[in-house]
């Protein structure tokens, strides 16, 4: 359910853009990291956490969008691998080690 | 009367295995061994002596020069290749070493051998046979090893390779096993199936080291790292202003990427790029086909390959994993015998149509796929997904030499001559491939294949995922049962009961292609009178999606109305 939430919210965002989230996006990206967090999924909740204040460096012009997009992203890296992100080691390859 | 010193007799011991039947006929004909056999017996006088090369065997007015290797020997008669009188020689030299041979054993005691038996064979180097054979026969050979095909191995006197796909063999002697080898083909050197057979040697009693292959991407060219950052510009500039307000610009600069791509040699990229133009375009046309979530995670999939790409551009063993070819390149193999399993209508995101053949190699062992494709993307092709025109498209007859149609590959069984096989066990529809139809698919030839036993259990997951050939199963069907259609998903599910009485989750989405099928489908549940038959599938999001049908009719492709 929260997997599906999450990919909901990265798929919203990117279909309207970084220069054009609203900010019922941007509450709906912190209400999802507090559910997170209450469900122990540190990981998940700490990149939230990030792509709220990557959002807000991105709006006053003090990071790059690319910095954005590989925040947001990595999100998206994430939720594809929710199951196994939570034992690293369960990846099969090196290349997703590496990129974690 | 053969007439030989003792000295000489000790040399001619060398060319007694040699005069193995097996081994004549391999370096001769029948024919010919059993002319020299009759000719040898009606011999009265002969002479051996050795020479510097090795024997000089001589009667009446012949004189024959046999060496070592005695493909290479050579006779005083007109005869430019090997004759029946090199044949004649060479029994009559292992009859005088074997009457000496005979007389020696009373006075003392054999000598030892110099070299374990087929020496030269266990210690062959691959380095030293690629260096003597040439690159590129020894990697067409290795390959074919890899394929699983391989030649049969008899040991005897000599060491006997038969190799099935060429029809044709060579004999191996004990000692000095790789020079000495003598092929039926008659090249003297080191030639493919001399190869093939001391590879086999070495498959067999796993001696077969094979070198690391070379890393296609060793390192990223200065124009692939310029694309791939220009790439990534352009995804960014789309997540940036978002999917809803991307145009014909950004569809033809996706087009452009692709082509760079492609160009470049990176499958991969190429194809997601395109895909990302089809989706835009089905965006900008308020397509059904259009689905945000998909869309969203190819631009982000993309993004990540790519700055993983540019973190590292000299590590090989990244961008092996992370990039791929557009196509694997294609192999010859000389004959293989294949059993056609039906066919089915297929479309892709990224504006492609076509129908896939899906046959069986007994040599290789593994399912094999034969496609015809065309881009729905032009104007004057937009109309080719109609099922009507795929089965025109099917019925035609241009495929390989013999110009026959996908229809018959589907259906029947045939012999297939230098027919070219990729990675991705591909059939590349060259015209220099030659198909001998031999009969119609029918269930008893379904014995011989081995399929993989079919798993409802999901896949583990990989993101960064590359392409690998499908699993095709192969069942044996009591009836199909819960015909339901999912008007939410859209799509038939049902439950095959296997022979085994095995219950397995099946469906099929509906699609445009795929309506002709669904009827088929729930008709066949309906049905109250059951015969045997057999589903040709393969898996789809841990069901099976059935391809064909087989039962005591042949083939039955129910994608399609005839």
């Amino acid at each position: 359910m929260v997997n599906q939430e999450l990919e909901q919210l990265l798929s919203d965002i990117c279909f309207s853009g970084f220069r054009n989230l609203s900010a019922a996006i941007l509450q709906k990206i912190k209400r999802l990291q507090l559910q997170l967090e209450r469900l122990g999924m540190v990981q998940g909740a700490e990149q939230l956490k990030q792509l709220i204040e990557q959002i807000g460096c991105y709006r006053r012009t003090e990071i790059s969008a690319v910095e954005l997009a590989d925040c947001f992203c990595l999100l998206e890296f994430y939720q594809k691998n929710m199951d196994g992100f939570l034992k690293i080691d369960c990846f099969t390859s090196p290349v997703e080690k590496k990129f974690l | 009367m053969i007439q030989i010193n003792q000295q000489d007799s000790q040399v001619a011991k060398a060319w007694v295995p040699f005069a193995e039947e097996s081994f004549l006929v391999t370096l001769a004909n029948k024919g010919l061994y059993k002319r020299a056999q009759k000719d040898f017996a009606a011999l009265e006088n002969c002479t051996i002596e050795s020479i510097s090369e090795g024997l000089k065997v001589s009667w009446d007015d012949i004189v024959v020069q046999l060496r070592q290797n005695v493909a290479e020997s050579q006779c005083s008669c007109p005869s430019k290749t090997i004759c029946k009188h090199i044949l004649m020689a060479v029994l009559a030299t292992a009859q005088a070493a074997d009457k000496n041979a005979i007389q020696e054993e009373e006075h003392q005691p054999q000598p030892e051998q110099v070299q374990e038996d087929y020496q030269q064979l266990k210690e062959a180097q691959l380095s030293e046979l690629k260096k003597k054979a040439g690159k590129r026969l020894f990697e067409d050979s290795l390959r074919l090893i890899q394929q699983g095909i391989t030649a049969q191995l008899t040991e005897g006197e000599m060491l006997t390779a038969t190799i099935e796909t060429e029809q044709t063999s060579v004999c191996f002697p004990k000692q000095n096993s790789i020079q000495n080898a003598v092929c039926k083909c008659g090249a003297t050197g080191l030639c493919r199936h001399k190869l093939i057979g001391i590879l086999s040697y070495l498959k067999q009693h796993q001696l077969l080291l094979i070198p690391d292959e070379e890393q296609v991407f060793a390192g990223l060219s200065e124009s692939l790292i310029e694309l791939i950052k220009l790439a990534d510009l352009f995804l960014v500039s789309v997540m940036e202003k978002g999917i809803s307000r991307c145009g014909e610009n950004d569809i033809e600069m996706a087009i452009q990427l692709s082509l760079k791509f492609e160009a470049e040699g990176i499958g991969n990229l190429s194809h997601m790029m395109r895909t990302f133009s089809t989706d835009i375009e089905h965006l900008n046309a308020k397509h059904v086909a259009f689905h945000p979530m998909e869309t969203f995670a190819l631009i982000s999939r993309m993004h990540n390959t790519l700055s993983l790409v540019l973190k590292n551009t000299h590590n090989a063993e990244m961008l092996s994993m992370l990039l791929e070819n557009s196509r694997s390149d294609y192999q010859s193999i000389p004959q293989v015998q294949m059993i056609g399993l039906g066919a089915y209508p297929w479309q892709t995101r990224s504006g492609y149509v076509g129908v896939t053949a899906i046959c069986y190699c007994q040599e290789k062992e593994q399912f094999c796929t034969y496609s015809m494709s065309m881009a729905d993307y032009y104007e004057n092709t937009q109309n080719k997904l109609e099922l009507r025109q795929l089965e025109t498209k099917m019925k035609q007859p241009i495929h390989w030499a013999e110009d026959i149609s996908l229809l018959v590959i589907a259906k029947n069984c045939f012999c297939l001559k230098n027919g070219k096989f990729n990675a991705q066990n591909r059939i590349s529809s060259s015209k220099q491939t030659s198909c001998l139809v031999q009969k119609q698919t029918m269930i008893e030839d379904l014995q011989q294949i081995t399929s993989a036993t079919f798993s409802a259990q999901a896949e583990e997951y990989s993101y960064f995922v590359n392409r690998k050939p499908e699993e095709v199963y192969i069942l044996p069907v009591e009836q199909i049962t819960d015909v339901v259609f999912d008007n939410v998903l859209q799509e038939l599910t049902f439950e095959v009961v296997t022979q085994q009485q095995e219950r397995l989750p099946a469906s099929i989405p509906h699609q445009k292609h795929t309506e002709q099928a669904i009827v088929f489908l729930e008709r066949l549940s309906k049905k109250s009178k059951k015969t045997p038959f057999w589903f040709v599938a393969r898996k789809r999001n841990q069901t099976l999606l059935p391809i064909s049908l087989i039962d005591n009719t042949g083939v039955v492709n129910f994608y399609f109305h005839s």
